[in-house]
């Protein structure tokens, strides 16, 4: 190892812990993990996928053919496509 | 195979197929007419009810292709891969690439590694607690042995590196009211997930700091991950990156080498 790395990595340590305590980030204790998945943007906590116990109301389309069509916000992902390549 | 076994194995058989189940089968259960219609409503919700687990780990692929291919890609999906496991948290752990051998899905390549980002996040979560890095430990380190140390990342870490913008797309897409438009030639991203406290952190980050803490995750020491970081992107600047990141709960321990 270089000499020189050591040295530039202590003085990248020594410098991050004089900065610690203008920098140092802790943790918000008013805060409670809830134990289930709330992904971003959902706050709510709910017990985590699959645990629902009511019935389906939703009739699986038994997709094998594949008719895949693509209506979400993909629409608006543009340019450099591989299609460009082609 | 004893009896119960087989016929274990049939009714599983026929839960992931699409066909009607056999005859056979059908006399196994109880029978007074209605078996058939049982079991389609057992296999309904059992392809449904798996595919609402995946729609719940995977809300961005759900909105960048809609929820009406999203249903047929998951019914697909849990038919070639029912789940191995009772809890379903990390149901899911193989459609990044299940995504990725979908020829339908070639026109968007970066679908995978949004969906890879999704799972690190719910990984993340789920990964136990774990006390961040204090000044102390640092503090108690002879500045010249500093280089030789392991500096572990915190356990939840995942990283996630792409030829495409994923954290943009990742990051537009957490609400349903967005319309900015994305362009692909942005090019690569390097994206690290991480639970340093209550809540997970989702963070682009440059390929120097990316490739420095994949070195620090695997066990090399400080000095080494800064020499590969380096060579693969000389603009990465370790002062800079750790006065910010060191105590922030990027790291959990620091050790001397062994």
């Amino acid at each position: 190892m270089k000499k020189s790395t050591s040295l530039l990595v202590a003085s990248a340590i020594t410098t991050a812990l004089a900065m610690a305590p203008m920098t140092g980030v802790h943790a918000d204790t008013e805060k409670e993990k809830c134990y289930g998945v709330a992904k971003a943007g959902k706050n709510d906590c709910k017990a985590g996928p699959g645990t629902s116990c009511a019935g389906s109301s939703t009739v699986d389309a038994q997709g094998n053919a594949w008719m895949l069509v693509l209506k979400g916000s993909c629409e608006k992902i543009v340019g450099g496509s591989l299609a460009d390549k082609g | 195979m004893s009896p119960l076994a087989e016929l274990q194995q049939a009714f599983c058989d026929a839960l992931i197929s699409p066909k009607a189940p056999s005859e056979s089968l059908l006399k196994e259960l109880v029978d007074d007419g209605l078996a058939l219609q049982r079991f389609n409503v057992y296999r309904n919700n059992f392809i449904v009810l798996n595919g609402d687990a995946l729609a719940d780990m995977y809300p961005v692929i759900k909105r960048l292709i809609g929820e009406e291919a999203f249903r047929v890609l998951a019914s697909a999906y849990v038919r070639q891969h029912p789940p191995q496991e009772r809890a379903l948290l990390l149901y899911g752990d193989q459609f990044p690439g299940f995504l990725e051998s979908i020829p339908e899905l070639s026109e968007l390549p970066y679908l995978a590694d949004v969906a890879r980002i999704e799972y690190a996040w719910t990984e993340s979560y789920h990964t136990q607690d774990q006390d961040n890095l204090s000044e102390k430990q640092v503090s108690e380190i002879a500045t010249d042995k500093l280089g030789e140390c392991q500096l572990l990342p915190h356990p939840s870490l995942h990283c996630i590196s792409s030829a495409f913008p994923i954290y943009a797309i990742w990051q537009t897409n957490q609400s349903d009211d967005s319309t900015e438009s994305i362009s692909l030639d942005q090019g690569e991203s390097h994206v690290i997930v991480l639970r340093p406290a209550i809540d997970v952190e989702v963070r682009e980050v440059s390929r120097g700091a990316y490739h420095f803490l994949k070195q620090l995750q695997s066990g090399n020491s400080i000095d080494q991950a800064y020499e590969t970081a380096n060579e693969l992107d000389d603009t990465f600047d370790p002062g800079r990156f750790l006065t910010k990141h060191l105590f922030d709960g990027t790291f959990y321990q620091i050790t001397p080498s062994s």
